[in-house]
């Protein structure tokens, strides 16, 4: 029972896993979070796009500030009369660089757009195989009411397939971003989420109803809006 | 992005860190995080450091201090990178540029963990001289401890061998005594950093001379020359 708890565990899709599969830089990183922060209102991005504003503000503070003063002093304006053309250069200065900024970061995550879908979809797709995990655990608890194998089985086919797709699919969705040709990985690529496709929707066919209902659906669903995420991206391009 | 994650992952796994700047892995994660960090630690540091004349030099030294290791660290850079280069590295800017902001990191969260320290002798002991004399050890230290991980880093990071190596190492060692000097200009320039308790407050002291000349000029006084 435990190990086949561990497995379920070994489902999601860690950070380092997504490190490996995807290679993008820290500026794209931090128009991923602008995109879901200011785009999607999530709250959790949008704070750390709100620091990463105010941090990228201070050192513009930190930098500019002193040496314009040390210019402006250095070309003879002095103490008293230093204070209004330092603010008014200094800050003219920090609100052209933030705004460059802001537009670099709103180009960089329309470029994005697919993947940031996908990593949503990831994101749900964790929080599923954690509480899968965390049913499976309560359920090995109580052995008279424990869940029959033939519905953990299933669950754990569809989460493998789910899983397969959705790192077949953040491949396809970089191959499609950095390559502007079709090329022969990208065609194997595709006829892998094909049949992964089809695997999913024999899956809502035979699909009976059972303790894990919500959780399958649910999974379900990540399955089928990772294909339709991949159908609009080739479409877009 | 968690910054301060990673800068604390910095710190306790350094092995991994240099061998990842080494082989150009995460460089722009490991700069946007460090800059951030740094300047965020500094400034708290600096606004403790100011706290002694009043508000505004509080807020003026909490922008100095970050100011003075980071601009230092800009308008030494290409030297170190071209140094490098000539002695024949094959190193990138952006590796040079990762190591110094790593190096400033480690200054700046040693400051960081002697801030609660000062900030007790501030608020305990009214004594200017005092309080001026414990910043400048706490920052001799912490620079100290820096510059010694930067040259370590130094090392690691080599892609050199025989007497390309000796020389690459010497022009790092010639580079170090270039910082100290830009770098003590530099703070002679933005001074004051501590204030004068009671006196009016001032954005920059008039330009006079330069740190060394009046680094002279005080042994001087203290020899009874002038």
């Amino acid at each position: 029972m435990k190990e086949f708890n561990q497995e379920f565990h070994e489902l999601s899709i860690t950070p380092q896993e997504l490190e490996e599969i995807l290679h993008i830089d820290a500026i794209a990183n931090i128009a991923i979070d602008f995109y879901r922060g200011v785009m999607q209102k999530k709250g959790k991005y949008l704070v750390s796009t709100l620091l990463t504003e105010l941090g990228l503000m201070a050192i513009a503070i930190v930098l500019i500030l002193p040496t314009t003063a040390i210019v402006l002093q250095a070309s003879g304006t002095r103490d008293r009369h230093l204070v209004f053309p330092l603010f008014t250069i200094s800050f003219s200065l920090i609100g052209l660089i933030l705004l460059a900024f802001n537009l670099y970061c709103w180009q960089k995550a329309k470029q994005l757009k697919s993947l940031t879908h996908l990593l949503s979809e990831i994101e749900k797709y964790n929080r599923v195989v954690h509480s899968v995990t965390f049913v499976d655990r309560l359920n090995s608890l109580k052995s008279s009411d424990s869940q029959p194998e033939q519905n953990r089985l299933e669950t754990f086919e569809l989460l493998q397939t789910i899983r397969h797709s959705l790192i077949t699919a953040l491949n396809v969705e970089q191959l499609m971003r950095e390559q502007t040709q079709w090329i022969p990985s990208r065609y194997e690529l595709l006829a892998t989420l094909e049949s992964d496709l089809d695997i999913l929707m024999a899956f809502t066919a035979r699909h009976d109803e059972n303790d894990n209902s919500q959780l399958f659906n649910e999974a379900l669903q990540i399955g089928l809006n990772v294909h339709k995420e991949i159908k609009k991206f080739q479409r877009d391009r | 992005m968690n910054y301060f994650g990673i800068v604390m992952e910095f710190l306790r796994d350094r092995i991994k860190f240099l061998q990842n700047v080494r082989n150009g892995k995460h460089l722009e994660k490991y700069i946007i995080s460090f800059a951030l960090c740094s300047a965020f630690f500094f400034a708290i540091y600096g606004g403790i450091m100011g706290s002694f004349s009043g508000g505004l030099q509080a807020i003026a030294s909490a922008i100095k201090l970050p100011a003075l290791y980071l601009l230092t660290l800009l308008i030494c850079l290409p030297a170190l990178f071209f140094f490098n280069v000539v002695s024949g590295s094959k190193r990138t800017f952006l590796q040079y540029f990762c190591l110094l902001l790593a190096s400033m990191s480690a200054i700046s969260v040693m400051l960081f963990g002697f801030a609660p320290i000062v900030l007790f002798f501030r608020l305990s002991i009214n004594d200017y001289l005092f309080f001026t004399l414990l910043n400048i050890v706490v920052l001799a230290a912490s620079s100290f401890i820096g510059v010694q991980f930067f040259y370590r880093s130094m090392h690691f990071i080599n892609d050199l061998q025989g007497k390309q190596k000796i020389r690459s190492i010497s022009a790092v060692k010639g580079w170090l005594v270039l910082y100290g000097f830009v770098g003590s200009q530099l703070g002679w320039t933005l001074r004051p950093f501590f204030g004068v308790p009671g006196a009016e407050f001032e954005i920059f002291r008039p330009v006079e001379s330069n740190f060394y000349a009046a680094l002279l000029q005080i042994f001087g006084k203290i020899l009874g020359l002038n």
